[in-house]
Protein backbone atom coordinates (compact mmCIF):
# COMPACT_ATOMS: atom_id res chain seq x y z
CA UNK A 1 0.00 0.00 0.00
CA UNK A 2 1.51 3.44 -0.93
CA UNK A 3 1.24 5.98 1.91
CA UNK A 4 2.04 9.13 2.22
CA UNK A 5 2.37 11.58 5.16
CA UNK A 6 4.35 14.02 6.82
CA UNK A 7 6.88 13.53 9.43
CA UNK A 8 8.11 15.95 11.72
CA UNK A 9 7.62 18.19 9.04
CA UNK A 10 8.77 16.90 5.93
CA UNK A 11 6.71 14.79 3.22
CA UNK A 12 7.63 11.34 3.60
CA UNK A 13 6.17 8.55 0.87
CA UNK A 14 6.63 4.90 1.63
CA UNK A 15 4.90 1.72 0.28
CA UNK A 16 4.21 -1.28 3.02
CA UNK A 17 2.09 -3.39 3.70
CA UNK A 18 -1.48 -2.21 5.11
CA UNK A 19 -0.92 -4.75 8.44
CA UNK A 20 2.28 -3.31 9.32
CA UNK A 21 2.40 -1.26 12.58
CA UNK A 22 3.11 2.45 12.41
CA UNK A 23 5.25 1.69 15.04
CA UNK A 24 7.43 -0.49 12.99
CA UNK A 25 7.31 1.28 9.86
CA UNK A 26 8.72 4.14 11.95
CA UNK A 27 11.53 2.30 14.14
CA UNK A 28 12.69 0.05 11.37
CA UNK A 29 11.79 1.43 7.74
CA UNK A 30 12.29 5.18 8.29
CA UNK A 31 14.67 4.80 11.60
CA UNK A 32 13.02 7.00 14.13
CA UNK A 33 14.90 5.41 17.00
CA UNK A 34 13.22 7.46 19.80
CA UNK A 35 10.52 5.32 18.72
CA UNK A 36 10.35 2.24 21.25
CA UNK A 37 7.90 -0.70 20.74
CA UNK A 38 7.57 -3.39 23.23
CA UNK A 39 4.10 -3.77 24.83
CA UNK A 40 2.14 -3.77 21.54
CA UNK A 41 -0.82 -3.07 22.93
CA UNK A 42 -0.93 0.59 23.74
CA UNK A 43 0.04 -0.23 26.96
CA UNK A 44 3.59 1.11 28.02
CA UNK A 45 3.45 4.34 26.41
CA UNK A 46 7.14 4.15 24.62
CA UNK A 47 5.78 4.89 20.58
CA UNK A 48 4.10 7.51 21.91
CA UNK A 49 3.89 9.94 18.32
CA UNK A 50 1.27 13.10 17.67
CA UNK A 51 -0.75 12.40 14.87
CA UNK A 52 -3.06 14.95 13.76
CA UNK A 53 -2.00 17.15 16.42
CA UNK A 54 -3.34 13.86 19.00
CA UNK A 55 -1.42 12.06 21.03
CA UNK A 56 -1.78 8.27 19.68
CA UNK A 57 0.43 5.20 20.40
CA UNK A 58 1.86 4.10 17.12
CA UNK A 59 1.64 -0.14 18.26
CA UNK A 60 -1.68 0.05 18.17
CA UNK A 61 -1.95 1.28 14.83
CA UNK A 62 -1.66 0.68 11.37
CA UNK A 63 -0.02 2.21 9.26
CA UNK A 64 -2.56 3.31 7.17
CA UNK A 65 -3.70 5.19 10.26
CA UNK A 66 -1.04 7.64 9.04
CA UNK A 67 -2.10 8.20 5.22
CA UNK A 68 -2.13 11.64 4.59
CA UNK A 69 -1.96 12.71 8.24
CA UNK A 70 0.91 14.41 9.77
CA UNK A 71 3.58 12.91 12.52
CA UNK A 72 5.51 14.71 14.90
CA UNK A 73 8.01 12.27 17.03
CA UNK A 74 10.56 12.91 19.69
CA UNK A 75 13.16 13.94 16.79
CA UNK A 76 10.39 16.34 15.27
CA UNK A 77 10.73 18.32 18.84
CA UNK A 78 14.32 18.22 19.46
CA UNK A 79 14.95 21.81 18.21
CA UNK A 80 11.91 23.83 19.47
CA UNK A 81 11.53 25.44 22.59
CA UNK A 82 8.85 23.45 23.65
CA UNK A 83 11.47 21.22 23.87
CA UNK A 84 13.60 23.50 26.04
CA UNK A 85 10.76 24.20 27.92
CA UNK A 86 9.57 20.77 29.05
CA UNK A 87 13.16 19.73 29.47
CA UNK A 88 13.77 23.01 31.62
CA UNK A 89 10.73 22.18 33.69
CA UNK A 90 10.98 18.22 34.33
CA UNK A 91 15.33 19.53 35.04
CA UNK A 92 13.68 22.08 37.86
CA UNK A 93 11.37 19.82 39.51
CA UNK A 94 13.93 16.36 39.61
CA UNK A 95 12.04 14.92 37.62
CA UNK A 96 14.22 13.50 34.74
CA UNK A 97 12.93 10.37 33.30
CA UNK A 98 15.04 7.41 32.09
CA UNK A 99 16.83 7.70 28.74
CA UNK A 100 14.51 4.60 27.44
CA UNK A 101 11.35 6.80 28.12
CA UNK A 102 12.54 10.24 28.07
CA UNK A 103 11.42 10.79 24.37
CA UNK A 104 8.44 9.21 25.25
CA UNK A 105 7.43 11.52 28.28
CA UNK A 106 8.55 14.63 25.99
CA UNK A 107 5.63 13.63 23.59
CA UNK A 108 3.08 12.68 25.84
CA UNK A 109 4.08 16.31 27.93
CA UNK A 110 4.05 17.97 24.64
CA UNK A 111 0.19 16.86 23.75
CA UNK A 112 -0.25 17.56 27.33
CA UNK A 113 0.48 21.27 26.84
CA UNK A 114 -1.02 21.50 23.29
CA UNK A 115 -4.15 20.77 25.22
CA UNK A 116 -3.57 23.37 27.98
CA UNK A 117 -0.23 25.33 29.18
CA UNK A 118 -2.20 25.35 33.04
CA UNK A 119 -2.70 21.64 33.18
CA UNK A 120 -4.54 19.80 36.04
CA UNK A 121 -2.61 17.06 38.14
CA UNK A 122 -5.67 14.84 37.15
CA UNK A 123 -5.03 15.56 33.56
CA UNK A 124 -1.14 15.23 33.75
CA UNK A 125 -1.90 11.70 35.97
CA UNK A 126 -4.89 10.71 33.10
CA UNK A 127 -2.40 10.80 30.43
CA UNK A 128 0.73 9.32 31.99
CA UNK A 129 -1.62 6.27 33.15
CA UNK A 130 -1.46 5.18 29.31
CA UNK A 131 2.52 4.64 30.41
CA UNK A 132 4.27 1.91 32.63
CA UNK A 133 7.90 2.89 32.85
CA UNK A 134 8.73 3.54 36.82
CA UNK A 135 11.96 5.58 36.49
CA UNK A 136 9.84 8.66 37.43
CA UNK A 137 7.82 9.79 40.59
CA UNK A 138 4.66 10.67 38.77
CA UNK A 139 4.39 13.56 40.78
CA UNK A 140 7.48 15.19 40.84
CA UNK A 141 6.65 14.44 36.68
CA UNK A 142 3.59 16.47 37.19
CA UNK A 143 5.16 19.53 38.80
CA UNK A 144 7.64 19.50 36.02
CA UNK A 145 4.83 19.48 33.47
CA UNK A 146 3.06 22.18 35.19
CA UNK A 147 6.21 23.99 36.01
CA UNK A 148 7.13 23.60 31.55
CA UNK A 149 3.98 24.69 30.87
CA UNK A 150 4.89 27.74 33.36
CA UNK A 151 8.07 28.38 31.06
CA UNK A 152 5.93 28.29 27.79
CA UNK A 153 3.36 30.24 28.97
CA UNK A 154 6.06 33.18 29.77
CA UNK A 155 7.97 32.34 26.43
CA UNK A 156 4.50 33.26 24.65
CA UNK A 157 4.30 36.23 26.86
CA UNK A 158 7.74 37.95 26.25
CA UNK B 1 2.87 -11.03 3.18
CA UNK B 2 -0.46 -10.22 4.47
CA UNK B 3 -2.34 -8.63 1.22
CA UNK B 4 -5.25 -6.68 2.97
CA UNK B 5 -6.71 -4.04 0.55
CA UNK B 6 -7.53 -0.90 2.07
CA UNK B 7 -10.29 1.62 1.25
CA UNK B 8 -10.81 4.95 2.01
CA UNK B 9 -13.78 6.52 1.18
CA UNK B 10 -13.92 10.34 1.37
CA UNK B 11 -17.38 10.92 1.98
CA UNK B 12 -20.89 8.73 3.38
CA UNK B 13 -22.37 7.77 0.36
CA UNK B 14 -19.12 6.25 -1.08
CA UNK B 15 -18.64 4.72 2.12
CA UNK B 16 -22.25 3.24 1.73
CA UNK B 17 -21.49 2.30 -1.85
CA UNK B 18 -18.39 0.70 -1.04
CA UNK B 19 -19.66 -1.59 1.86
CA UNK B 20 -22.78 -2.55 -0.18
CA UNK B 21 -20.38 -4.23 -2.55
CA UNK B 22 -18.25 -5.69 -0.01
CA UNK B 23 -20.37 -6.43 3.10
CA UNK B 24 -17.81 -8.62 4.16
CA UNK B 25 -15.16 -5.80 4.39
CA UNK B 26 -14.12 -4.96 8.13
CA UNK B 27 -15.45 -1.24 8.85
CA UNK B 28 -11.58 0.57 10.63
CA UNK B 29 -12.89 3.66 12.84
CA UNK B 30 -10.19 4.08 15.59
CA UNK B 31 -9.26 0.33 15.21
CA UNK B 32 -8.72 0.61 19.04
CA UNK B 33 -10.36 -2.13 20.43
CA UNK B 34 -9.01 -5.06 17.58
CA UNK B 35 -5.47 -3.66 17.87
CA UNK B 36 -5.57 -4.15 21.44
CA UNK B 37 -6.45 -7.77 20.79
CA UNK B 38 -4.34 -8.74 18.53
CA UNK B 39 -1.56 -9.84 21.22
CA UNK B 40 1.91 -10.17 20.21
CA UNK B 41 4.14 -8.38 18.28
CA UNK B 42 4.51 -8.21 14.62
CA UNK B 43 1.79 -7.45 11.85
CA UNK B 44 -1.84 -6.97 12.60
CA UNK B 45 -3.89 -10.42 11.64
CA UNK B 46 -6.03 -8.33 9.42
CA UNK B 47 -9.25 -9.43 6.65
CA UNK B 48 -8.14 -8.89 3.28
CA UNK B 49 -10.75 -6.01 2.83
CA UNK B 50 -10.88 -3.09 4.82
CA UNK B 51 -12.56 0.08 5.01
CA UNK B 52 -11.05 2.68 7.08
CA UNK B 53 -13.85 5.40 7.94
CA UNK B 54 -11.26 7.79 9.58
CA UNK B 55 -11.84 9.97 6.32
CA UNK B 56 -15.76 10.51 6.01
CA UNK B 57 -16.82 13.83 7.67
CA UNK B 58 -20.60 13.00 7.58
CA UNK B 59 -19.44 10.56 10.66
CA UNK B 60 -17.50 13.11 12.81
CA UNK B 61 -20.35 15.45 13.05
CA UNK B 62 -21.45 16.52 16.24
CA UNK B 63 -24.75 18.74 16.53
CA UNK B 64 -27.14 19.92 19.64
CA UNK B 65 -30.95 20.97 19.68
CA UNK B 66 -33.12 21.82 22.43
CA UNK B 67 -34.08 17.91 22.64
CA UNK B 68 -31.38 16.34 21.78
CA UNK B 69 -27.80 15.37 21.13
CA UNK B 70 -26.48 14.26 18.12
CA UNK B 71 -22.89 12.87 17.58
CA UNK B 72 -21.41 10.85 14.42
CA UNK B 73 -20.45 7.38 14.94
CA UNK B 74 -16.76 8.47 14.57
CA UNK B 75 -16.19 10.84 16.42
CA UNK B 76 -13.91 10.43 18.93
CA UNK B 77 -14.32 9.48 22.51
CA UNK B 78 -12.07 12.71 23.31
CA UNK B 79 -13.76 14.94 20.58
CA UNK B 80 -17.22 14.07 22.37
CA UNK B 81 -15.26 14.57 26.26
CA UNK B 82 -14.44 17.70 24.80
CA UNK B 83 -17.32 19.04 23.12
CA UNK B 84 -19.73 17.79 25.54
CA UNK B 85 -18.88 17.10 29.20
CA UNK B 86 -21.08 20.06 30.65
CA UNK B 87 -24.39 19.22 28.08
CA UNK B 88 -23.93 15.33 28.06
CA UNK B 89 -25.89 13.39 30.96
CA UNK B 90 -22.84 12.55 33.43
CA UNK B 91 -23.72 8.41 33.33
CA UNK B 92 -22.73 8.83 29.74
CA UNK B 93 -19.87 10.77 29.79
CA UNK B 94 -18.72 8.93 32.80
CA UNK B 95 -18.80 5.99 30.83
CA UNK B 96 -16.17 7.65 28.17
CA UNK B 97 -13.55 8.90 31.21
CA UNK B 98 -13.57 5.37 32.27
CA UNK B 99 -12.36 4.13 28.56
CA UNK B 100 -8.58 3.61 29.34
CA UNK B 101 -6.12 6.63 28.83
CA UNK B 102 -6.36 10.06 26.29
CA UNK B 103 -3.66 8.29 23.79
CA UNK B 104 -6.58 5.58 23.23
CA UNK B 105 -9.42 8.03 23.64
CA UNK B 106 -8.00 9.93 20.98
CA UNK B 107 -8.20 7.24 18.49
CA UNK B 108 -11.71 5.19 19.66
CA UNK B 109 -14.91 6.44 18.43
CA UNK B 110 -18.11 5.85 19.92
CA UNK B 111 -19.26 3.77 16.99
CA UNK B 112 -16.31 1.35 17.75
CA UNK B 113 -17.15 0.85 21.67
CA UNK B 114 -20.90 0.59 20.47
CA UNK B 115 -20.80 -2.28 17.79
CA UNK B 116 -17.31 -3.85 19.02
CA UNK B 117 -17.86 -7.50 19.55
CA UNK B 118 -18.56 -9.80 21.30
CA UNK B 119 -18.19 -7.35 24.17
CA UNK B 120 -20.02 -4.62 25.03
CA UNK B 121 -18.74 -2.00 25.88
CA UNK B 122 -18.87 0.93 27.94
CA UNK B 123 -21.30 3.22 26.64
CA UNK B 124 -24.23 0.52 26.06
CA UNK B 125 -25.40 0.27 29.58
CA UNK B 126 -25.88 4.34 29.71
CA UNK B 127 -27.53 4.64 26.14
CA UNK B 128 -29.85 2.23 26.85
CA UNK B 129 -31.40 3.74 30.18
CA UNK B 130 -30.69 7.15 28.50
CA UNK B 131 -33.09 5.93 25.56
CA UNK B 132 -30.64 6.83 22.81
CA UNK B 133 -31.34 5.94 19.32
CA UNK B 134 -28.87 4.98 16.45
CA UNK B 135 -29.10 6.03 12.87
CA UNK B 136 -28.46 2.96 10.57
CA UNK B 137 -27.55 3.68 7.05
CA UNK B 138 -27.19 2.05 4.26
CA UNK B 139 -27.15 2.72 0.49
CA UNK B 140 -30.75 4.52 -0.17
CA UNK B 141 -32.26 3.88 3.53
CA UNK B 142 -31.83 5.14 6.76
CA UNK B 143 -33.78 4.06 9.89
CA UNK B 144 -33.59 4.59 13.12
CA UNK B 145 -33.59 2.19 16.15
CA UNK B 146 -33.13 1.95 20.44
CA UNK B 147 -29.93 1.10 21.44
CA UNK B 148 -30.99 -2.06 22.37
CA UNK B 149 -32.42 -3.60 19.26
CA UNK B 150 -28.32 -2.93 18.25
CA UNK B 151 -27.67 -6.68 19.28
CA UNK B 152 -30.39 -9.60 19.26
CA UNK B 153 -30.89 -12.34 22.13
CA UNK B 154 -28.06 -14.02 20.90
CA UNK B 155 -25.85 -11.06 21.39
CA UNK B 156 -25.07 -10.74 17.30
CA UNK B 157 -25.20 -7.40 15.57
CA UNK B 158 -28.78 -6.84 14.07
CA UNK B 159 -26.84 -4.41 11.27
CA UNK B 160 -28.13 -5.34 8.05
CA UNK B 161 -25.70 -6.49 4.90
CA UNK B 162 -23.87 -2.88 4.36
CA UNK B 163 -25.53 -1.41 6.57
CA UNK B 164 -23.75 1.15 9.75
CA UNK B 165 -24.52 2.98 12.48
CA UNK B 166 -23.85 6.37 11.31
CA UNK B 167 -24.97 8.50 14.43
CA UNK B 168 -26.19 8.51 17.74
CA UNK B 169 -28.96 10.87 19.30
CA UNK B 170 -29.06 11.18 23.27
CA UNK B 171 -31.69 13.23 24.15
CA UNK B 172 -32.15 15.63 27.37
CA UNK B 173 -33.85 14.48 30.16
CA UNK B 174 -33.04 15.99 33.55
CA UNK B 175 -32.09 12.99 36.42
CA UNK B 176 -31.09 14.20 39.70
CA UNK B 177 -29.45 10.55 40.21
CA UNK B 178 -26.82 9.43 37.95
CA UNK B 179 -24.07 7.05 38.45
CA UNK B 180 -21.81 4.26 36.47
CA UNK B 181 -19.64 2.09 37.70
CA UNK B 182 -16.58 -0.38 35.52
CA UNK B 183 -15.23 -2.97 36.88
CA UNK B 184 -12.45 -4.70 36.04
CA UNK B 185 -10.73 -4.63 32.04
CA UNK B 186 -13.16 -6.31 29.75
CA UNK B 187 -10.22 -6.84 27.70
CA UNK B 188 -7.78 -8.58 30.16
CA UNK B 189 -10.30 -9.98 32.33
CA UNK B 190 -13.55 -10.09 30.50
CA UNK B 191 -14.79 -12.84 33.03
CA UNK B 192 -14.51 -10.47 35.99
CA UNK B 193 -15.68 -7.20 34.50
CA UNK B 194 -19.26 -5.50 34.47
CA UNK B 195 -20.24 -1.71 33.87
CA UNK B 196 -23.62 -0.56 36.11
CA UNK B 197 -25.02 2.00 34.95
CA UNK B 198 -28.27 3.68 37.10
CA UNK B 199 -30.33 6.72 36.51
CA UNK B 200 -33.08 7.96 39.14
CA UNK B 201 -35.39 11.09 39.74
CA UNK B 202 -36.51 12.00 42.84
CA UNK B 203 -39.19 14.57 43.09
CA UNK B 204 -40.24 15.29 46.90
CA UNK B 205 -39.25 12.59 48.48
CA UNK B 206 -40.58 9.90 45.87
CA UNK B 207 -38.09 8.19 43.35
CA UNK B 208 -40.23 9.44 40.11
CA UNK B 209 -38.09 7.38 37.91
CA UNK B 210 -35.37 5.02 37.89
CA UNK B 211 -33.61 2.64 35.53
CA UNK B 212 -30.53 0.04 36.15
CA UNK B 213 -28.60 -1.57 33.77
CA UNK B 214 -25.55 -4.15 34.16
CA UNK B 215 -23.65 -5.13 30.79
CA UNK B 216 -21.46 -8.47 31.27
CA UNK B 217 -19.01 -6.99 28.58
CA UNK B 218 -19.37 -10.24 26.89
CA UNK B 219 -23.13 -10.92 25.61
CA UNK B 220 -25.03 -10.95 28.57
CA UNK B 221 -26.85 -7.45 29.46
CA UNK B 222 -29.52 -7.06 32.33
CA UNK B 223 -32.06 -4.61 32.80
CA UNK B 224 -34.58 -5.69 35.29
CA UNK B 225 -37.48 -3.97 34.59
CA UNK B 226 -39.67 -5.88 37.61
CA UNK B 227 -37.20 -4.29 39.83
CA UNK B 228 -37.63 -1.03 38.60
CA UNK B 229 -41.21 -0.89 38.71
CA UNK B 230 -41.34 -1.71 42.23
CA UNK B 231 -39.17 0.96 43.56
CA UNK B 232 -40.69 3.21 41.48
CA UNK B 233 -42.93 5.69 43.30
CA UNK B 234 -41.82 4.74 46.42
CA UNK B 235 -40.85 7.18 49.03
CA UNK B 236 -36.54 7.07 49.66
CA UNK B 237 -34.17 6.02 51.17
CA UNK B 238 -36.00 2.74 50.68
CA UNK B 239 -37.77 0.80 53.82
CA UNK B 240 -36.07 -2.80 54.47
CA UNK B 241 -38.55 -4.52 53.18
CA UNK B 242 -38.45 -2.84 49.88
CA UNK B 243 -34.64 -3.63 49.78
CA UNK B 244 -34.92 -6.81 50.58
CA UNK B 245 -37.76 -7.32 48.11
CA UNK B 246 -35.68 -6.04 45.41
CA UNK B 247 -32.49 -7.97 46.29
CA UNK B 248 -34.54 -10.92 46.02
CA UNK B 249 -35.99 -10.34 42.26
CA UNK B 250 -32.71 -9.07 41.06
CA UNK B 251 -31.24 -12.54 42.33
CA UNK B 252 -33.65 -14.20 40.65
CA UNK B 253 -33.27 -12.24 37.14
CA UNK B 254 -28.96 -13.23 37.62
CA UNK B 255 -30.16 -16.89 37.92
CA UNK B 256 -31.77 -16.50 34.32
CA UNK B 257 -28.55 -14.98 33.12
CA UNK B 258 -26.81 -17.24 30.58
CA UNK B 259 -23.96 -19.47 31.57
CA UNK B 260 -21.05 -17.22 30.26
CA UNK B 261 -21.69 -14.42 33.14
CA UNK B 262 -19.59 -16.25 36.05
CA UNK B 263 -20.03 -16.54 39.68
CA UNK B 264 -18.24 -13.90 40.09
CA UNK B 265 -19.58 -11.11 38.31
CA UNK B 266 -22.67 -12.16 39.38
CA UNK B 267 -21.68 -11.54 43.13
CA UNK B 268 -20.06 -8.47 42.05
CA UNK B 269 -23.28 -7.26 40.47
CA UNK B 270 -25.20 -8.07 43.26
CA UNK B 271 -23.04 -5.71 45.67
CA UNK B 272 -23.31 -2.88 43.22
CA UNK B 273 -27.11 -3.08 43.31
CA UNK B 274 -27.18 -3.55 47.47
CA UNK B 275 -24.67 -0.46 47.14
CA UNK B 276 -27.55 1.34 44.69
CA UNK B 277 -30.43 0.82 47.11
CA UNK B 278 -29.00 1.82 49.92
CA UNK B 279 -27.81 4.90 48.73
CA UNK B 280 -30.63 6.49 47.28
CA UNK B 281 -31.12 9.28 49.31
CA UNK B 282 -32.90 12.66 49.57
CA UNK B 283 -30.48 15.15 48.93
CA UNK B 284 -28.94 12.57 46.60
CA UNK B 285 -25.98 11.22 48.08
CA UNK B 286 -22.80 12.93 47.15
CA UNK B 287 -21.64 9.35 45.21
CA UNK B 288 -24.26 10.07 42.30
CA UNK B 289 -23.33 12.50 39.68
Amino acid sequence: MKLSFTLNHQLVSVDAPASQRLSDLLHDTLQIHSIHPSCYRGECGNCAVILNGELAFSCILPVFAADKGEIITYEGLRDSEEYEDIMKGLREEKAFPCSYCLPSKVVIIKSILENSLDPSTQEIFETFSGTSCPCTNFHNLARGVKRAGFHRRSRLHE
Amino acid sequence: MNRTKVFQPEGLSELLRTYQKYPEALLWAGGTALAREDRGGGDFDLPGMIIDIAGVPELQRISRTERYFEIGAGVSISRILKVGQHVLPKVFTQSLRYISHPAIRNRGTLGGNLCHLPRRLNTFGPLTILDARLELRRLGKSRWIQVPRLFSKTGELTLQEGEIVSRVRIPFVEWNMQFFQKLGDPFQRPKSSLTFSALGDVKKGELTDVRVAISFIGKSFLRDRELETLITGRKVPLSDKTRGEARSIFRASLMDLPGEVTLFQKERSQRLMQWFLSALHVPPSELFY
